[in-house]
């Protein structure tokens, strides 16, 4: 956990998470944890990726989600994704493949905000149980024998 | 003393069969009906992170339903319909000798008409051509379309309700046709638990919730494994399943068969979470009691356990804690078995499908087998879940189904003895 990272990579991811939470992004730091620190539940962890996705042009596999426990470990895995040859990993698809998103992908990124604002004010109540142990350097692995802990029903 | 009431009648839609004997040949077989889904009709499905479901194949509506029938609503609907007349057959009630106000029908559904729904949104979003949206759009697309199409078929028009929970929706139609018997409101009621919406929109939305397996995608018929180690998220799947419901009094007029008795049903809120259950167990723990209480037994009496059991991580971990909290050193005791280890999450008619599983156990004495139960996960230990059928006299079963909306059901379920 000690690579050196982008500082623009951090600060997007800053930036979004700071949008998402309606808070001063000044007071958001790569040591913070997004569940026990900024009160993300893991649904609000796959809102957040799903923003980071759009905003980087990546996709994350359910595999890699366990690792991405905090600010850095977000920064970090997505600069690694970035650095990666094209096709190493899911690369991102082009957006407009369906007629179907064509005018929905924009309008589903500004529909977020309202369950946003629920999760933020909500304490930290649920987990990446498993994932939160987990060493992060086999998050870029699809393989990754790491359950992920999110939505349940 | 509340009214007896019992099941009479059962019809069933599903990836494992279409109709009560095949689906139950099948189960018993343990194998599972999960398989790749390259594409949704013409729709690719390469982008996807999910590729598996669980998908009625060969259903073709006419062969049971008349084209105007058919044609008036979508799938679900029509799986409704066929459930609900296999059922009605299979009870032996002929609609000509009921008084129809005396007939309710009860549908759950999660979804509904999705399968119209996104082809006509997105034809519209193309063509910008409002009068090229079906006319028959709106009356498909409601959810009522189900139970009213079925009291439309048979002329039952007694109580008409859908009751929308997502994935304890057909739980409750279940409880609240007890409920509606044993208020008097009817004498007959036909429950129903449908939905068909592996669509585009709804399999993305879910993928995009991460609810999904997505690391068996080439291997379909692994990918649904509750209370396996391995188990990495839901598997959708497609269905419908009714259950004719009646009071005693009026089955044993008519001399019906009775395959089992409704003895009691909980519902409640966890008010906790959108998707996820509280985590120490304790609401589905509390759910289940409140079953219990309403069906006058303890937990010493219960035998078997339909569980939700959906194969997400949490979910199947939470529901073991809560079978622990409350049947405490009993619980190894209990036969536990996931239907949707065979069918995938059907989500509204997951209820329905799962009562029709039970129902059988009571009467043929058979537990069907959880399918791909391989490593159990020590999380979800529990000695009565097996890859096998389990030959059990049950006396008492339950029936767990928890829903989107911090929702929860438990139906009770009791072998019949007149």
């Amino acid at each position: 956990m000690t690579e050196r990272i982008n500082p623009e990579i951090t600060e997007k991811i800053v930036h979004a998470l700071a949008s998402y939470l309606k808070r001063d992004p000044a007071s958001i730091t790569e040591a913070h944890h997004l569940r026990d620190d900024l009160g993300l539940d893991s649904v609000a962890v796959i809102e957040l990726l799903f923003e980071i996705e759009e905003r980087f042009k990546l996709q994350i596999p359910d595999q890699d989600l366990p690792g991405l426990s905090t600010v850095g470990s977000v920064a970090a895995y997505v600069q690694r994704r970035l650095a990666e040859p094209q096709g190493s990993s899911k690369p991102a698809l082009p957006k407009s493949k369906t007629p179907s998103t064509k005018s929905g992908s924009k309008k589903s990124t500004s529909s977020r905000s309202t369950s946003a604002k629920s999760s933020s004010t909500k304490p930290a109540s649920t987990k990446l149980k498993s994932g939160s142990a987990k060493k992060p350097k086999t998050m870029s692995k699809p393989a990754a024998k790491t359950k992920k802990k999110v939505t349940a029903r | 003393m509340a009214s007896r009431v019992v099941i009479t009648g059962l019809g069933v839609v599903s990836p494992i069969g279409i109709g009560v004997s095949e689906f139950w040949k099948s189960a018993l077989t343990g194998r599972s009906g999960i398989t790749a889904i390259p594409s949704l009709g013409w729709f690719p499905m390469s982008g996807y992170r999910s590729q598996v479901a669980g998908q009625v194949h060969n259903f073709a509506p006419e062969q049971y339903l008349s084209a105007m029938q058919a044609n008036r609503v979508d799938r679900y609907a029509q799986f409704s319909l066929v459930a609900a007349k296999e059922a009605l057959t299979d009870a032996n009630l002929s609609m000509a000798k009921e008084a129809p106000h005396r007939v309710g029908v009860i549908v759950g559904a999660g979804m509904g008409g999705m399968v119209m729904g996104e082809r006509e949104i997105t034809q519209l979003f193309e063509t910008q051509r409002p009068h090229r949206v079906h006319p028959n759009f709106i009356p498909t697309i409601t959810l009522n379309s189900a139970s009213g199409i079925v009291a439309m078929a048979h002329g039952a028009k007694g109580p008409n309700l859908t009751i929308s929970t997502a994935c304890s929706s057909s739980a409750h139609a279940l409880g609240q046709a007890l409920h509606c018997i044993r208020t008097g409101q009817a004498d007959v009621v036909i429950a129903v638990g449908a939905d068909a919406s592996i669509t585009p929109l709804v399999f993305a939305g879910f993928c995009s919730l991460r609810a999904l397996s997505s690391e068996f995608n080439n291997a379909p018929e692994q990918a649904s494994r509750p209370f396996d180690r391995r188990r990495d998220g839901f598997v959708m799947g497609e269905g419908a399943a009714a259950l004719i419901v009646e009071s005693w009094a009026h089955a044993k007029k008519r001399k019906a068969r009775v395959y089992a008795e409704l003895a009691g049903y909980a519902a409640t809120s966890e008010a906790y979470h959108m998707v996820i259950p509280q985590e120490d167990g304790q609401e589905i723990c509390t759910t289940m009691k409140i079953g219990l209480k309403s069906a006058g037994i303890g937990p010493d009496q219960v035998d078997y356990i339909n569980a939700h059991a959906t194969s997400t991580t949490i979910g199947d971990a939470v529901e073991t804690k809560a079978i622990r909290l409350l049947f405490k050193n009993r619980a190894d005791k209990i036969a536990v078995n996931a239907t949707k280890s065979l069918v995938g999450h059907t989500l509204g008619a997951a209820g329905a499908i799962g009562a029709v599983a039970t129902t059988l156990a009571i009467h043929t004495g058979q537990i069907h087998p959880t399918a791909n139960y391989e490593e159990p996960d020590p999380d979800c230990r529990l000695d009565g879940i097996r890859r096998a059928v389990q030959e059990r006299k049950v006396r008492y079963a339950l029936l767990n189904a928890f829903g989107f909306g911090s929702n929860n059901a438990t139906v009770v379920f009791k072998k019949f003895v007149a």
